[in-house]
């Protein structure tokens, strides 16, 4: 009897540290566009104001970081001068949190030179991002909002304290 | 080094503790650790909360939540020392309980709580850092050592 409870005692909790292991497979998101990747990314239609900055970079930068594997969601924006991602990598992936970081900083600098690209794995940049892509699919925000809201959220990711 | 003593000891005695070994309770470390883990995860889970609302609600990203969210867990703590919870809590979980932020604030409170009768200054200033100050003191050393060492491996080009 004891050496039941002592074989299965130790295997119950084994199953539960190591039941719900990373799960390797993608996703489908509900508003996935046309990626091979299954990545979930919204994709900017034309705005209807046509002095409104188009989102051409951001849909580009999309498309450029869904080909990556360990990215499960993108979010990104653009101004005229800063081009702005956050993305989700996968759990299982985020002890690589720094590196994966760097990778993609340095594919978007290659790729967009004319843009100060900035990609952030923030969790708060990440909810800015969504509600300002929302924003901009709903043709709720203006050029100078857009502009202030993206300065104001690069001021956020580089404060350390 | 145990059972040399142990040798050591007259017959009578290594009789006597052989006797009081078969009597004694055994510790369930086993159990203890569960409970331990369990309480434990549960205090950073509840963090984990209070780091989210932070970053949703306020002007704080993932890498300055953390202070408030700290700053946020003492305070309960303060609160649940105060009205008796907290010190419960740690005899049930233990290590679950001593180790997060939380252990640390309980220390501090429960020891300024203690020598409150002696007094604000001499009594709560003079020894609330009584059990934490170990912890502050070799905290900050440490730092201090890796921050040396981070900076040397900098200037050496190997980070």
């Amino acid at each position: 009897m004891k050496i039941k409870q002592n074989v299965a005692v130790p295997a119950l909790l084994f199953l539960i540290l190591f039941g719900c292991s990373a799960n390797n497979g993608t996703n489908p998101g509900s508003q996935s566009a046309d990626n091979d990747n299954h990545v979930e990314f919204t994709k900017f239609d034309k705005t209807a104001s046509d002095d409104f900055i188009d989102q051409d970079a951001a849909n580009e930068a999309k498309k450029v970081l869904s080909k990556f594997e360990d990215i499960k969601a993108i979010k990104a924006v653009n101004t005229k001068k800063y081009l702005l991602v956050a993305v989700q990598v996968h759990h299982n992936k985020r002890f690589q949190l720094d590196d994966l970081e760097k990778k993609y900083s340095k594919v978007l600098k290659k790729k967009f030179p004319k843009y100060q690209t900035k990609l952030s794995t923030d969790q708060k940049l990440w909810v800015e991002l969504n509600e300002l892509e929302q924003a901009i699919n709903d043709n709720k925000i203006s050029n100078n909002k857009l502009e202030k809201q993206v300065k104001h959220m690069i001021k956020l990711s580089k404060e350390q304290t | 080094m145990a059972d040399n003593k142990k040798k050591n000891l007259p017959p009578e005695a290594q009789r006597y503790q052989a006797m009081q070994k078969k009597q004694e309770t055994k510790r369930p470390v086993f159990k203890n650790c569960i409970k331990a883990f369990l309480i434990g995860g549960l205090i950073c889970l509840i963090g984990q909360f209070i780091s989210m609302f932070y970053i949703y609600y306020f002007d704080f990203t993932e890498q300055t939540a953390g202070n408030p969210t700290t700053a946020t867990l003492i305070f309960i703590t303060m609160l649940l020392t105060g009205f008796g919870i907290y010190d419960r809590i740690g005899q049930f979980a233990g290590a679950g309980a001593a180790v997060p932020v939380t252990g640390f604030g309980n220390s501090v409170i429960s020891a300024a709580i203690e020598h409150r009768p002696e007094g604000f200054v001499l009594g709560v200033g003079g020894n609330m850092f009584k059990l934490a100050g170990s912890v502050i003191a070799i905290g900050v050393f440490s730092a201090f050592i890796i921050a040396l060492i981070k900076t040397i491996l900098i200037q050496w080009g190997w980070l």
